[in-house]
């Protein structure tokens, strides 16, 4: 529902800022509207109403499968379009705390849309669960090594195999900065066995 | 310039690993803790040494009068690149830990900031130097061909 702040509300603006979905898999086209009325919502209904604070909009849309996603390159095309808080916000997902992306673009280390990127397509095309993202330095130097990204249910035959996939992936898809500075880590693979 | 004499097969450490190889299969009464974490020290030096050499002799500049001098990451960055994150992680963070912490196990923070960077517990015994020595080699692998 828009809110109407100055009496006049972009509806392809507004539709376009909720369009987003975390699936990548579907986009919404908007077709037309129709302003209603205004009014306000009341226990569930909407009431028409003198009060011009609020406004119902009819909308029709069309939802589109878009063309699967499997190439990083592919959700780069559509990180580099967005804004870069939006950006922080796909890898603040995955960071369990501390100011890792903040060294990382303070740094320099790595374009954060190329990370994104990465880490989108970890996650929704590889369907791995990323715990934590992190920037390993060395405790003799404090001179940053790599960008960690930390992976869940991952065994050590599982982290090898997954170290070299991706890697290929990545350096055939042109990503060898990523490919460079990124090292996938499976902590769980590091606990399984007792000396 | 130094490096047109040199050899780089001479700091391959095949030698090195198949000898630590041998300790663990064949001698497990002279491991003890001691012997285990200088022997993963020594792992990464000697692959982190091969490593600078034939960087170097491709033309790789480092630092100090001779140019000689390169830094981890680098060395990291490069075996990362290749697929070897788990070989890259599994002995860094072993060799951190065996040359700057003492308890075992213990909890290792790759960072020098504390207060941020997630926490790997770590134990340090015949398994973990099986890993280390299995990461080493498929390190040395991939060195071997550079």
């Amino acid at each position: 529902m828009p809110y109407l702040n100055d009496f006049y509300v972009n509806i392809e603006e507004s539709f376009t800022r909720m369009r987003s979905s975390d699936s990548w898999r579907s986009t919404y086209i908007l077709l037309s509207y129709l302003q209603v009325g205004f009014g306000m919502p009341i226990a569930g209904e909407f009431r028409d109403t003198a009060s011009r604070e609020t406004a119902r909009v009819r909308i029709n849309i069309r939802e589109e499968e878009v063309a699967p996603i499997t190439r990083i390159r592919q959700l780069y095309d559509i990180v580099k379009e967005l804004g870069e808080e939006e950006v922080l916000r796909i890898l603040g997902r995955h960071v369990k705390g501390g100011n890792a992306i903040q060294s990382i673009r303070e740094l320099g280390f790595l374009d954060l849309r190329r990370l994104a990127a990465t880490v989108l397509w970890l996650t929704s095309v590889l369907g791995l669960r990323v715990s934590n993202i992190d920037l390993l330095e060395d405790p003799e130097t404090g001179q940053p090594q790599f960008i960690g990204v930390y992976l869940e249910d991952c065994n050590w035959d599982k982290w090898k195999t997954l170290s070299r996939a991706v890697k290929k992936q990545l350096v055939n898809d042109g990503f060898n900065d990523v490919a460079r500075r990124v090292a996938l880590i499976c902590t769980q693979a590091l606990k399984t066995r007792r000396s | 310039m130094h490096s047109g004499a040199q050899d780089p097969e001479k700091l391959n450490p095949r030698k090195l690993l198949g000898y630590f190889t041998r300790i663990l299969r064949e001698r497990k009464d002279l491991v003890d803790e001691v012997v285990i974490r200088r022997i993963i020290s020594a792992v990464y030096f000697a692959l982190f040494n091969y490593w600078s050499m034939k960087s170097l002799l491709k033309g790789l500049r480092g630092r100090g009068p001779s140019k000689d001098s390169f830094w981890f990451s680098e060395f990291h960055q490069h075996l990362l690149e290749k697929g070897l994150d788990y070989a890259v992680y599994t002995i860094y963070v072993h060799r951190v830990a065996v040359d700057h912490y003492t308890l075992n196990p213990t909890r290792v923070v790759l960072t020098s900031q504390p207060w941020k960077g997630e926490e790997v517990e770590v134990e340090i015994g015949g398994t973990t130097l099986e890993r280390v020595l299995e990461s080493a080699y498929d390190i040395l692998e991939c060195l071997e061909k550079y």
